[in-house]
């Protein structure tokens, strides 16, 4: 059992917006922006386009979502855009990696021609994503206690319901099994900061980041800190993907997925650690059995990371070390730009260039296997070289709570 | 004045037996008639073996930590004030599948000493107006 359409489908364009904290935009003008530029880097036109997908959620309980303002969901995008024919789609389930592995298919097995995706993100004016509660605005009142109902009862009055705090216990555990400490996380983040210092979409590329800065970062929960996180922003990224037979004549060198695995999670696991740790065992086994390729025959990798702590599961499970090893391997500019052997995330990851809630990792895959993974036009700062060699395959996973869908992108059929 | 603001579980028909026994000071937990599968949150089918009856028993309220953190920002009502505080996800001990989450009522001086596998056991924290919630201290 494995992907069996390798080398049939391709990446073939790619667009993005510039990002920014609470901004002024409608989300919706966004998607289409970026969905604009991505159809025009194929060499098509809107007409071209018969397939749409999209992970549309947007904000957490309480805020929104308003399509057009905080979401662009598929309903939304067809106004918006214009669009006049569709004859496949996709509007939604596990995260944007599902609607980028669903989108695969359907090239493969011929529903239709070109799919875009495109995934948009909002930063409510107040509050956070993903707050299942929020505290009363500074000078008012307090609030009368909130009621907190079905799952919530479980959470809320235990002081449960950001995003970090989940994750961090998952983190937390982590560390206790195997002795990792945040030293080793530094290792990480810096390189990230490095990566996005080259990164001029990146909302941190004038700001570099000392080991000093990260050890002394303040805690958010513990072992979390704010630079584990990755940052809210307004931004949207689209791609486009097509048939790999005619992506040839298009006018970009096409990122051909020569490989494909996804993988979920099981009734047993507790999440979100479990769910992620089973999402990446069953992706790494579909993707490789999916391929001849190993891990070795890797350029590098943009690995989902809404909190660092991420990366180590990725690694470990898509084979490139063994468990409770990752902490260790990322050591030494293993994962740097700078001439390491395995560099990962090269745009910066979440933590360091804003959260695109996995699009941009894909957009950086394609950029890494086009070789134009540049700071200035044209100056390539940021491709991935092994001994002067450009990028010839590079892994992009993201995903992991709950679903997750990883490809490879190579410069050729393999 | 804190304890006040914190956010206040709404029983529903599926979970009711839960909080009443937290009144009465019981980790009352739901298990399922065909297989005996001990649940932290109410289930409508039982995934192991598909029955759909259930009972409503107290546990030993034992336990391990599983995975735990320690908060110092969050935005949840109530709990501004009592940074730093501890989350735990405990591990019962009748069965390896079910999780217990609630905060780990332990002093401050003691965060340094936590760690993954300790053993636990149930309290509850009345909050006033009828509130009772659950809570773990170290055994
Ligand atoms: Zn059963």
């Amino acid at each position: 059992m494995a992907f069996n359409a390798a080398n049939e489908v391709a990446i073939v364009g790619i667009g993005r917006t510039q990002m920014s904290r609470r901004g002024d935009r409608a989300i919706g003008a966004l998607a289409v922006e970026a969905s604009l530029k991505a159809i025009e880097d194929a060499g098509l036109t809107l007409r071209d386009i018969d397939g749409l997908s999209t992970y549309p959620e947007s904000t957490g309980p309480g805020v929104g979502p308003v399509p057009g303002v905080s979401s662009s969901n598929l309903q939304w995008m067809v106004q918006g855009l214009g669009v006049e024919q569709i004859n496949w789609w996709s509007n939604g389930g596990g995260n944007i990696s599902t609607a980028i592995g669903t989108a695969a298919m359907a090239i493969a097995t011929g529903m239709c021609n070109y799919v875009l995706v495109w995934r948009s993100m909002y930063q409510p004016r107040s509050g956070a994503f993903g707050s299942g509660t929020r505290g009363s605005s500074a000078g008012a009142a307090p609030a009368a206690a909130p009621r907190a109902g079905g799952a919530n009862a479980y959470q809320a009055p235990y002081g449960l319901g950001d995003a970090p705090t989940g994750f961090a216990a998952a983190y937390m555990r982590y560390m206790k099994m195997y002795g990792a400490r945040r030293e080793h996380m530094a290792a990480y983040a810096l390189s990230c900061r490095a990566n996005a210092n080259k990164n001029p979409y990146s909302m941190f590329y004038d700001q570099p980041m000392t080991f000093d800065d990260y050890m002394n970062c303040r805690m958010i929960a513990d072992p979390l800190c704010l630079f584990d996180c990755d940052m809210p922003v307004d931004g949207a990224a689209a791609i486009v993907l097509g048939a790999a037979d005619r992506a040839k004549d298009g006018p970009k060198a096409p990122a051909y997925i020569t490989a494909l695995g996804s993988g979920g999670f099981n009734w047993k696991n507790r999440p979100p650690e479990e769910w992620q740790n089973d999402t990446a065992r069953n992706l790494s086994r579909t993707l490789w059995a999916s391929t001849y390729m190993t891990a070795k025959d890797m350029d590098g990798a943009e690995f989902y990371d809404g909190f660092s702590p991420d990366i180590y599961w990725w690694l470990e499970e898509m084979n490139f070390c063994g468990r409770g090893e990752a902490f260790e391997y990322i050591q030494n500019g293993r994962i740097s730009l700078d001439g390491g052997e395995f560099p990962i995330n090269t745009f910066g990851g979440q933590v360091s260039e804003g959260r695109l809630h996995g699009i941009a990792h894909w957009y950086e895959g394609v950029k890494q296997i086009r070789h134009e993974a540049d700071d200035k036009p044209g100056d390539g700062a940021r491709n991935i070289k092994h001994n002067g060699r450009l990028a010839e395959n590079v892994l992009v996973c993201t995903g992991m709570l709950g679903h997750g869908v990883g490809v490879i992108l190579s410069d050729e059929p393999r | 004045m804190a304890a006040e603001q914190k956010a206040i579980p709404v029983p529903d028909e599926q979970n009711q037996p839960y909080w009443d026994g937290a009144k009465e000071h019981k980790l009352v937990l739901q298990h399922c008639s065909g297989c005996g599968l001990v649940s932290a949150r109410p289930r409508v089918i039982c995934p192991r073996c598909h029955k759909e009856e259930f009972e409503w028993k107290q546990v030993s309220g034992k336990g391990t930590i599983h995975s735990y953190t320690i908060v110092h920002q969050t935005t949840a009502a109530g709990f501004q004030d009592e940074v730093p505080y501890v989350v735990v996800h405990a591990v019962i001990n009748e069965e390896p599948t079910c999780y217990v989450t609630a905060n780990l009522l332990v002093d401050q001086s003691e965060h340094d000493k936590l760690t993954i596998s300790l053993p636990v056991v149930i309290d509850f924290e009345d909050r006033g107006n009828g509130v009772v919630v659950p809570q773990w201290r170290l055994a």
